[in-house]
């Protein structure tokens, strides 16, 4: 007997076939790896507020933007990562029913508008971008609004970036980094939110997302920032 | 909000999300989606709702998007995609019989030490199991939701939630926090927290086993309690620091179902012989090491500065930051010393057959040491040196059957009667007539208790009331002295609100005699 093409491959396949245009085999490979059923499972434990057809439509959605990126030209590697991601924000946003938000890209910033020549929208990304780095000064800590520089140049690109990079760029270990980002980010909403540019609730939404990639770090995560500070 | 306003608060959140998105590690959690969806596969019908839909979304982006390539690859009618999708999966996983036979939770080096091949290649329940070994970050392994030892907790969360647990869940359950009916009064029950002082103390001492795709099969305890060490504000941030990664043996990806459940079966189900020490012992360690502490003082430490002492001390040994233990320890063994004393110096018997004694009866001294005040155990043992030693020498030659034996000591402390037969049952050399000695001593004190507090009851009052209604007045002002006539005041009351759940003693309607203030019966 022999063994067959591993989750890990089958999910290098779906991104691989997606470049390609070939949306049904991306569909087989994610099938093949278990994604779609696993999400599912996942979704539904997570989020309490989910009926099954909620969770369907997170997973589709998810699969839909996800493609659209990779079609759009938009290096995306870690295809399930972007899937994944997706599908807990629908779901996210599934539960705030009153306020719509737009829907989710992958990565869905000035590159795909450069791309796309919309240069109304290129303008008003370029516009969200600029607002976002007249408010980092008033983070208040040195290297918070550095490493939101670093986090901001690779959205203004379009482009993944991990910790270890920023890491590497600051001087800092990739921890240091993860949790610096985790803090400016939270800083930035809030400074956004009192100027009244961003709506309260975005904060929440996104707070919730953030604790999808790492729960319960915030602890950890302020030791760090302790013993850095001093 | 003008539109155009809206429009530029989107997008700056889309820019502030993007930030996060964009440099998301999000490994542990499509490991978490890959392993749910291994172990919890979707049915046939649900897949093909999904799968349906997602073609027709696709189609229909493509469209917009004039996307051609997409346009034929998806070719036909939603629903008869799906379908096909599903067939040839369905042939595909009958062809290779077999997938995810590669790691997806590789090991990672750490603190200079590469992961590596384990050697020799372990053995478990019969079975050679080839095993990696390496270290791997603590929150990206996954507490194992199939543990037997789980079983009745996961079921009950099941019946009452309808779901499974997340991670999160399982947690909590594994620590005690899950509000589950009938757990309310086990705090700790897996003995989570106990583990996690002993980590802090010792390290992980033995490496968990992880599968291919990092769910436990053994060690879900050490786990969860490097998990707790993480969250709790009991440790500091440096023993986070040292439970932020744990060192792990890994199955290879050529496993087989028999050799996980050979691991199963060994770790879980068969002795692994190993003996603790023995309480003396460790009792031994911490008072050395209290006595240590003391020498180094300046001073002898006030009660507040000790009990600080005690508390470092109680976390060196693991025994946490309450200092119950420790303070038990301590009292236990300056017991065991003076036994110790007692026979090698009064008895001139050999020190190492005298120790060993102390080491066999040491539970013994934990109820001796209880009650230092008048009529407690500690209280009696204290105040008369004979009574101590016949009861050293009792325990010496085992001639005390268990530890109630101790507690009845107090009560044949005030009986001669009863410390006749304890002597005799010290000189007696035949065990069973000891025995009988013994019990007669026990016996006598029981009996004393007993009648100390019933026997008689109704002819002692019945005398009392009527000597004190006889009792002129004058006497209250000439004879009793102040302190018994208090006394007998403070008696009185404690009968007055005894007496009063007593039905048909005071009749509430007919209330108290005017005269003499007695209750109209």
């Amino acid at each position: 007997m022999v063994d067959g093409p591993s989750a890990g491959e089958l999910l290098q396949q779906a991104a691989r076939h997606a470049a390609e245009g070939q949306a049904d085999q991306m569909l087989l490979a994610l099938h093949e790896a278990r994604v779609i059923d696993g999400l599912k499972r996942r979704l539904m434990a997570r989020w309490r507020h989910l009926n099954d057809g909620d969770a369907h439509d997170c997973i589709v959605k998810a699969i839909q933007a996800a493609y659209r990126g990779v079609r759009e030209g938009k290096r995306l590697p870690n295809l399930d990562k972007w899937v994944v991601l997706i599908a807990h924000r629908r779901a996210i946003d599934l539960r705030r029913t009153g306020a719509k938000r737009p829907e989710l890209r992958a990565p869905d910033i000035l590159a795909t508008y450069e791309d796309n020549s919309d240069s109304d929208r290129h303008r008003l990304y370029a516009k969200a971008i600029d607002i976002s780095r007249r408010l980092l000064p008033r983070i208040g800590q040195e290297n918070v609004r550095r490493a939101m520089e670093v986090y901001l140049d690779a959205v203004e690109r379009g482009e993944e970036i991990t910790h270890r990079q920023v890491g590497e760029i600051l001087g800092v270990p990739r921890n240091t980094a993860k949790m610096l980002r985790s803090r400016g980010i939270h800083r930035l909403t809030r400074l956004a939110q009192d100027d009244g540019i961003i709506r309260e609730e975005f904060g929440q939404s996104l707070r919730e997302l953030m604790a999808v990639e790492d729960e319960d770090n915030d602890q950890e995560q302020d030791d760090e920032v302790s013993e850095d500070d001093a | 909000m003008t539109k155009t306003t809206k429009e530029l608060g989107d997008a700056v959140e889309t820019v502030i999300e993007q930030a996060f998105l964009l440099s998301a590690d999000l490994g542990n959690e499509v490991r978490r989606v890959l392993s749910a969806g291994r172990e919890a596969p979707l049915g046939v019908e649900e897949t093909q709702t999904i799968l349906e839909l997602a073609v027709a979304r696709l189609q229909a982006d493509a469209r917009a998007r004039e996307d051609e390539a997409t346009l034929e690859s998806l070719a036909g009618d939603a629903a008869t995609i799906a379908e096909s999708l599903i067939r040839k999966s369905r042939r595909s996983e009958r062809r290779t019989g077999a997938r995810d036979a590669t790691v997806t939770f590789p090991l990672q080096s750490y603190n200079d030490i590469e992961p590596g091949n384990v050697v020799p290649t372990p053995v478990y329940h019969g079975v050679h199991v080839p095993m990696r070994c390496g270290y791997a970050r603590t929150r990206e392994v996954n507490l194992w939701d199939r543990n037997e030892r789980l079983e009745i907790h996961l079921n009950q969360f099941r019946a009452r939630e309808d779901r499974e647990p997340t991670a999160d869940e399982l947690l909590d359950i594994m620590l005690g926090l899950a509000d589950l009916p009938g757990l309310s009064e086990e705090s700790d029950q897996f003995e989570v927290k106990k583990l996690a002082r002993s980590i802090v103390a010792n390290g992980v001492q033995k490496a968990p086993i992880v599968d291919i795709d990092g769910t436990l099969l053994d060690g879900n305890r050490r786990v969860a309690a490097c998990y707790l060490i993480l969250n709790s504000n009991e440790y500091t941030a440096e023993d986070k620091k040292r439970a932020e990664w744990i060192f792990v043996w890994q199955l290879t990806p050529q496993a087989r179902k028999e050799h996980r459940d050979a691991v199963v079966v060994a770790l879980n189900f068969e002795d692994d012989c190993k003996v603790k020490w023995p309480e003396y012992v460790k009792a031994r360690k911490v008072y050395e090491a209290w006595q240590d502490i003391l020498a180094r003082e300046p001073r002898t430490p006030n009660a507040r500065e000790q009990a600080k002492l005690k508390k470092a001390l109680s976390i060196k040994f693991a025994l946490g930051p309450n200092t119950t233990t420790v303070n038990r320890y301590l009292k236990m063994v300056e017991w065991a010393d003076t036994f110790e004393d007692h026979h090698i110096n009064a008895r001139e018997r050999d020190l190492y057959e005298v120790k060993h004694r102390a080491n066999k009866y040491f539970q013994y001294f934990e109820e001796m040491a209880k009650g230092v005040n008048p009529g407690g155990v500690a209280h009696c043992l204290t105040q008369d040196d004979t009574f101590r030693e016949i009861v050293f020498d009792l325990l010496y030659e085992g001639k005390f059957r268990n530890w109630r034996d101790i507690r009845q000591l107090k009560e044949i402390f005030d009986n001669q009667e009863a410390r006749d037969a304890l002597i005799k049952a010290r000189d007696e050399t035949d065990s069973g007539e000891a025995e009988n000695h013994l019990e007669s001593a026990m016996a006598i004190a029981r009996l004393q208790r007993a009648e100390a507090r019933t026997l008689g009851v109704n002819t002692r009052i019945e005398s009392f009331t009527k000597w004190l209604d006889d009792l002129p007045a004058k006497a209250y002002r000439e004879s009793i002295k102040a302190e018994n006539l208090r006394a007998l005041l403070v008696a009185l009351k404690t009968a007055e609100d005894n007496a009063s759940g007593v039905s048909g003693v005071v009749d509430e309607e007919a209330g108290f005699c005017d005269n003499c203030g007695r209750p109209r019966v």
